[in-house]
C-alpha cells in the first residue's frame, strides 16, 4: 500500500500540473480593485500540491498506518464496467425509443444479473415500476421523461 | 398453478396496452399534434418561472395541446438558449425568453446571436429601477449622482450579476452621468438583503423583487430604467425624464428555433397572445408588477434591434466586451 | 391581543385547512423522499391550485409540503443511504449506518420526533423573537457569510479519522471540481472545455446522489451480497425510547437553534446548517468518537436543524418580505399572489393572518409527527424487498431523478462520474464526505470571498473588521489547528504499535 499512495500522490501532482496549466489560459475579464477568476484556483491548485507532497513524504518517511484492501478485483472491475456501459446504453436508448420502451429492458437486465431466476417476478416488477415512474413523474409530477424520436 | 400465471400475463400485458395508451400518437395532422415543451431558462420557483408556467396554463387551450413547462436553468440563461438553439424548429420547443438572451449571446460565452432564433412575440415588459433604503439621504436621483459626484467610489450598486439588464442600466446610468460607482454582483438571492442590512446603499433590481419593500415601506424607487412611469409606482419618475438617456427593459416574451413555419409562429402569437389575457397569467403579471403589453413576431423583431443595441453599448462602455 | 390569536387558530381549524395541511404532509413525503425530485418543484406545482383558496388554506397547503418534505428526505437517507433532499445529507451518515446495524426503526423514530422539536423550536422563535433574529441576520453580509461557510469547511477534519492529509486532498478535489463553469462574478467560463453543460455548473444533487448511491448500486452487483441491510424478521422497536429522548434533548436543542438561526439568514441554506449542526452536537458530546458509527446523537442534530430551518427561514420573509431559501420564495409569491404583502406593515394590518400562519405550521409540524410516526413500519418495509428487486429500481430512479432536476442526461453523467470517483476514493482510503461538503460548500466560499472583496475593494481586512467575522474565522482556524496537533501525538503511538504487527 506504500507504492499505492505514492502512485497516488504522484498522479495528484500531476493532476494539479494540467489544473495549473488551464488556469494560467483563463480568459482575464474583471472588475477594478478585485480578485480575478483564476484567484481561486490558484489558492486551491496550492493546496493540492502541499497536500500530495505531504501525502508522498509521509509515506515515504514513516509508512501509512492505514489498512484498506488497495485492489478493485477483477470482478469488481467488470460490475463498475458493467454499470458504467448498461446506463450509457440506457440513456442513449432512451433518446431513440423512449423511456417506456427502454426502461422494462433496463430493469430486466438488472435484476437478471443481480440474481433474480423467477421470471414472473421479474416481468412483473419490471413493468409495474417502469409504469409508476412513469405515472410518478410524468403525470403528477409534470417532468416530461424521453418519448423517443421514432413516436 | 396454470392459472395464477395466466394472471399474471394478463396483468403484465394489461400494463403495457395501457402505458401504449399514454405514449404519443404517431400523426402527420397539422400542428400541434402532441404536447409542446416550453422551456423556461431559470430555476424553478422564480419570476420567470412562475409567470411562464401561468403563461402556458392560459395559452393551452388556445393551442390545443398541453405546454410543458420544462426547467433549463444555469450560465445565466445560456443552458437554455443553447437546448433551444439545438431543438428541431417543428414549434415543439418553445422559448419563455428574456432579457437575458440578448446579454448572454453579446457577452461571448454562447455561440450564436439573438438573430438565431425566430423571436416569435413580447408578452410584456417591467421596469429595473434604482432603488435605495427607506432612511437613505437622498430623496431624488439628482441627489444622488450629485452625491456620487463629489465622492467618487464611495457608492456601491447591487445588481442581479455581471452582464445582466441591471448591472448594464447602472452601468449606462454610470457612464451618462460621469460618476464613478462600485458594481457588486449580488446575485438574486442576496441583493435586497444586501440593501436593507446596508451593505450596498444603492441596488439595481427588477421591480417586482422590490416590489414587496417599496409597498412595506422599507425601501424607496428613485426612478425607472422604462420609457415610460410604471403604472404601479406613477409617482417615480423615469430616467429619461430626469434628463439621463438610460432606457432599458427587462422583457419577456416567446422564441423558437430559427428555421419553424410561418403558419406555427402565426399559431403560437395567437395562442400566447391569447395567454397573455388569461385571468391566472393576469393575476400574477398585475402581483409581480409586470406590465402585460403584447407584440406580434415583426413587433418584437423590431423591438429587439432597438434593445440590443443598448445591451451591446453598455456592455462596451463596462468593458464586457471590445 | 388574545383575540386575534385565538381567532386565528379557529381560522386554521376548519375541516378545509387541516385537509389541506394532510394532504401537504402526504405529498411532501413522497416528494421528499424520492431522489431528484424537490420541495420546490412540489410547491410550484401545488401553487396554481391555491390561487383559488383562501389564504389561509394555501399556507396550510404549502407549510405541510414544506415541514414534511425535509422529513422525506430523510427517509430514504437512513433507509437507503440515498438523501432525497439536500438537507438529509448528515443525516445519512448516522442514520444509514444505524441501519446497518438493524436499527432502522429507533433511527427513523428519532428523526422524526426531532424533526418535530426543530420544528417546534423554529415555530416558537419565529412567534416571539422574529423582529429581533430578522434584525441581526440582516447584518450578515459578505464577510460574515464567507466566515460562516469557511467554518463549515473545517468539518472536513472530523472526517480525517483514518488519515487527516486524505480527508483534506478529498476536500480540496471537491472544491476544484467546483470551479467549474461560469465563475461566480464576472460569468467567465472556466475549466469548461467549450460545453455549455458545464458552464452550468456541476449541480449539487446529482453530484450527492453519485456519491452516496452508486458505490452501493456497484457492490451489490459485483457481490450478489445483501448491501442494503436486511430488516430482521423480529419485530424491533420502532419508537425511540423516552429516555432516550431525554438524552437527546440536548443534541436536538443544538440542531435547532443553529437550524433556526442559519435558517434566518438570506442565502445561507439549509445543508450548512445540518452539518455545522452535526458537528458541534459531535464536539459537544461525551460520546464523540461514536459519531459516524450510526448514533442517534447523528441523526438527532441534523434532523432537528433541517425542521428549524424552515421556521427560520419563515422570519426574514415575513418580518422583510426577503425568502431565507427558494422554497420560503415560491411561499412569498403566493402570499404575494393572494394580496398580503409580508413585512412590517403585514404584523400591523393583518396582525390575524399572522397567527394564522404561525398555527398553520404549528399544525403541519404535527401533522407530519403524527403521519410520520405512525407510517413507519410501512416505510421500513422498503428493506424486506429483496435486494434483486430494490437494487434495479434505485439505479432507476437515480437515473430518472438526476435527469428530472434539470430534465437533462447530463447530471445523470455527473452522478455516474462522482459515483465512480466515490468508489474509487472508498478503495484509496480517501473519506466522501469532505468532498460532499466541499461540493455543498465550495461555490458560496469563493462567491462570498470575492464579493467581500469586491465591498471592501480589495482590502483584506473587511474579514477582521466585522466582529461576527473575526469570531468564525478564529473558530475556523482553532477547529482546523486542534485536531492536527492532538493528532500529532496520538499518532507517534499508533505508529510503534503498527510497526510490531504489521510487516512490511
Amino acid at each position: 500500500m506504500r507504492v499505492v499512495n505514492i502512485i497516488l500522490g504522484l498522479t495528484l501532482i500531476l493532476f494539479g500540473g494540467f489544473y495549473s496549466y488551464l488556469t494560467l489560459h483563463l480568459p482575464d475579464r474583471n472588475l477594478p480593485n478585485t480578485l480575478g477568476s483564476a484567484f481561486m484556483p490558484w489558492v486551491l491548485v496550492t493546496c493540492l500540491y502541499i497536500l500530495s507532497a505531504l501525502l508522498l513524504l509521509q509515506t515515504i518517511y514513516r509508512g501509512s498506518a492505514e489498512s484498506c484492501d488497495y485492489v478493485i478485483s477483477k470482478k469488481e472491475g467488470s460490475s463498475i464496467l458493467f454499470l458504467v456501459v448498461l446506463v450509457i446504453v440506457y440513456i442513449k436508448a432512451m433518446a431513440y425509443f423512449g423511456f417506456l420502451l427502454v426502461t422494462p429492458i433496463f430493469l430486466i437486465i438488472l435484476m437478471l444479473s443481480i440474481g433474480a431466476r423467477k421470471w414472473k417476478e421479474v416481468l412483473l416488477t419490471s413493468t409495474l415500476v417502469t409504469f409508476g415512474i412513469y405515472l410518478f413523474f410524468q403525470k403528477v409530477f409534470q417532468i416530461i421523461l424521453p418519448a423517443g424520436k421514432f413516436f | 398453478m396454470k392459472k395464477r400465471n395466466l394472471s399474471y400475463l394478463i396483468i403484465v400485458a394489461l400494463t403495457i396496452v395501457f402505458s401504449m395508451g399514454f405514449m404519443p400518437q404517431v400523426s402527420m395532422a397539422e400542428y400541434p399534434t402532441k404536447p409542446v415543451s416550453f422551456l423556461i431558462p431559470f430555476g424553478v420557483g422564480g419570476s420567470a418561472d412562475l409567470m411562464g408556467r401561468a403563461l402556458a396554463a392560459g395559452a393551452k387551450d388556445t393551442l390545443g395541446q398541453p405546454i410543458v413547462p420544462i426547467n433549463r436553468p444555469g450560465a445565466g440563461g445560456g443552458i437554455m438558449y443553447t437546448a433551444l438553439n439545438a431543438s428541431k424548429a417543428d414549434g415543439y420547443s418553445v422559448g419563455w425568453n428574456s432579457t437575458s438572451i440578448l446579454t448572454t449571446t453579446n457577452i461571448g460565452n454562447v455561440p450564436f446571436k439573438y438573430t438565431d432564433f425566430e423571436n416569435v412575440c413580447r408578452i410584456g415588459y417591467t421596469a429595473m429601477p434604482i432603488a435605495v433604503r427607506e432612511d437613505a439621504p437622498w430623496n431624488t436621483l439628482k441627489e444622488l449622482i450629485a452625491y456620487a459626484k463629489n465622492n467618487p467610489g464611495k457608492i456601491k450598486i447591487g445588481n442581479a450579476g455581471t452582464g445582466s439588464g441591471t448591472h448594464l442600466t447602472a452601468v449606462m446610468l454610470e457612464k451618462v452621468t460621469d460618476i464613478q460607482v462600485v458594481h457588486v454582483p449580488l446575485g438574486a438571492k442576496r441583493r435586497v438583503p444586501s440593501c436593507l442590512g446596508g451593505e450596498v446603499q444603492v441596488i439595481c433590481v427588477p421591480l417586482p423583487e422590490a416590489a414587496p419593500q417599496c409597498l412595506g415601506g422599507q425601501m424607496r424607487l428613485l426612478a425607472v430604467s422604462t420609457a415610460n412611469r410604471d403604472p404601479k409606482f406613477p409617482e417615480v419618475p423615469t430616467m429619461k425624464e430626469l434628463g439621463y438617456p438610460v432606457v432599458m427593459d427587462l422583457f419577456r416574451g416567446i422564441s423558437v428555433p430559427k428555421g419553424t413555419p410561418q403558419n406555427v409562429i402565426q399559431k403560437l402569437v395567437v395562442a400566447f397572445e391569447k395567454g397573455s389575457q388569461d385571468e391566472g397569467f393576469k393575476k400574477i403579471a398585475d402581483k409581480k408588477g409586470f406590465n402585460i403589453s403584447f407584440q406580434g413576431h415583426d413587433a418584437f423583431e423590431a423591438y429587439l434591434i432597438e434593445q440590443n443595441k443598448n445591451v451591446v453599448e453598455s456592455l462596451k462602455l463596462g468593458g464586457l466586451i471590445k | 391581543m388574545s383575540g386575534p390569536i385565538f381567532s386565528a387558530l379557529f381560522d386554521v381549524l376548519q375541516y378545509q385547512n387541516i385537509f389541506a395541511v394532510m394532504f401537504g404532509v402526504i405529498f411532501g413525503l413522497f416528494i421528499g423522499s424520492t431522489p431528484g425530485l424537490t420541495i420546490s418543484l412540489g410547491m410550484v406545482l401545488l401553487l396554481p391550485l391555491t390561487f383559488k383558496m383562501p389564504a389561509v388554506t394555501a399556507v396550510c397547503l404549502l407549510l405541510g409540503l414544506y415541514a414534511s418534505g425535509m422529513t422525506g428526505g430523510s427517509i430514504s437517507a437512513i433507509l437507503l443511504n440515498i438523501p432525497g433532499t439536500p438537507s438529509a445529507s448528515a443525516t445519512a451518515i448516522d442514520g444509514y449506518a444505524m441501519t446497518q446495524k438493524g436499527k432502522a426503526g429507533p433511527a427513523l423514530g428519532t428523526a422524526v420526533v426531532s424533526s418535530f422539536f426543530g420544528g417546534i423550536f423554529g415555530l416558537v422563535c419565529l412567534s416571539l423573537a422574529s423582529p429581533l433574529i430578522a434584525k441581526v441576520a440582516l447584518r450578515f453580509g459578505a464577510p460574515e457569510l464567507f466566515a460562516l461557510v469557511l467554518m463549515g469547511l473545517t468539518l472536513i477534519c472530523s472526517f480525517g479519522q483514518a488519515s487527516i492529509i486524505k480527508a483534506l486532498i478529498s476536500g480540496v478535489l471537491g472544491l476544484i471540481i467546483m470551479t467549474a463553469g461560469l465563475d461566480p462574478m464576472m460569468g467567465t467560463p472556466r475549466f469548461t472545455f467549450g460545453s455549455v453543460d458545464l458552464q452550468a455548473g456541476i449541480s449539487f444533487l446529482p453530484a450527492m446522489i453519485g456519491l452516496f448511491a452508486i458505490p452501493q448500486i456497484i457492490l451489490g452487483l459485483s457481490n450478489k451480497i445483501r448491501v442494503i441491510p436486511a430488516y430482521g424478521s423480529r419485530i424491533e422497536r420502532i419508537l425511540p425510547r423516552f429516555r432516550d429522548l431525554v438524552k437527546l434533548l440536548k443534541t436536538m436543542l443544538i440542531g435547532a437553534g443553529i437550524g433556526t438561526g442559519i435558517g434566518a439568514i438570506p442565502g445561507a441554506g439549509g445543508p450548512i446548517a445540518v452539518f455545522l449542526s452535526y458537528d458541534y452536537a459531535r464536539k459537544t458530546s461525551r460520546n464523540s468518537r461514536e459519531f459516524g458509527s450510526g448514533t442517534l446523537e447523528g441523526v438527532a442534530a441534523p434532523e432537528s436543524a433541517n425542521n428549524a430551518v424552515a421556521g427560520g427561514a419563515l422570519i426574514p420573509m415575513l418580518t422583510l418580505g426577503i425568502p431565507g431559501d427558494p422554497i420560503t420564495a415560491i411561499l412569498l409569491g403566493a402570499l404575494i399572489i393572494q394580496g398580503l404583502i409580508p413585512g412590517p406593515m403585514l404584523f400591523i394590518q393583518s396582525a390575524q393572518f399572522v397567527y394564522s400562519v404561525f398555527w398553520a405550521f404549528l399544525l403541519a409540524n404535527l401533522m407530519n409527527l403524527c403521519l410520520t410516526l405512525s407510517t413507519i413500519r410501512l416505510w421500513v418495509g422498503v428493506l424486506k424487498v429483496p435486494q434483486r428487486i430494490l437494487l434495479p429500481i434505485i439505479l432507476t430512479l437515480c437515473v430518472v431523478g438526476t435527469f428530472a432536476l434539470r430534465n437533462t442526461f447530463f447530471d445523470t453523467g455527473v452522478m455516474l462520474c462522482f459515483g465512480l470517483l466515490a468508489y474509487a476514493m472508498k478503495k484509496y482510503g480517501f473519506p466522501v464526505v469532505p468532498m460532499l461538503l466541499a461540493i455543498i460548500l465550495g461555490p458560496q466560499l469563493e462567491e462570498h470571498l470575492r464579493m467581500s472583496l469586491i465591498i471592501a475593494q480589495g482590502d483584506p481586512m473587511i474579514f477582521v473588521k466585522h466582529p461576527i467575522s473575526l469570531v468564525f474565522i478564529l473558530i475556523a482556524v482553532g477547529s482546523f489547528v486542534s485536531p492536527l496537533i492532538r493528532r500529532r501525538k496520538k499518532v507517534s503511538v499508533d505508529d510503534d504499535e503498527c510497526r510490531i504487527d504489521t510487516p512490511r
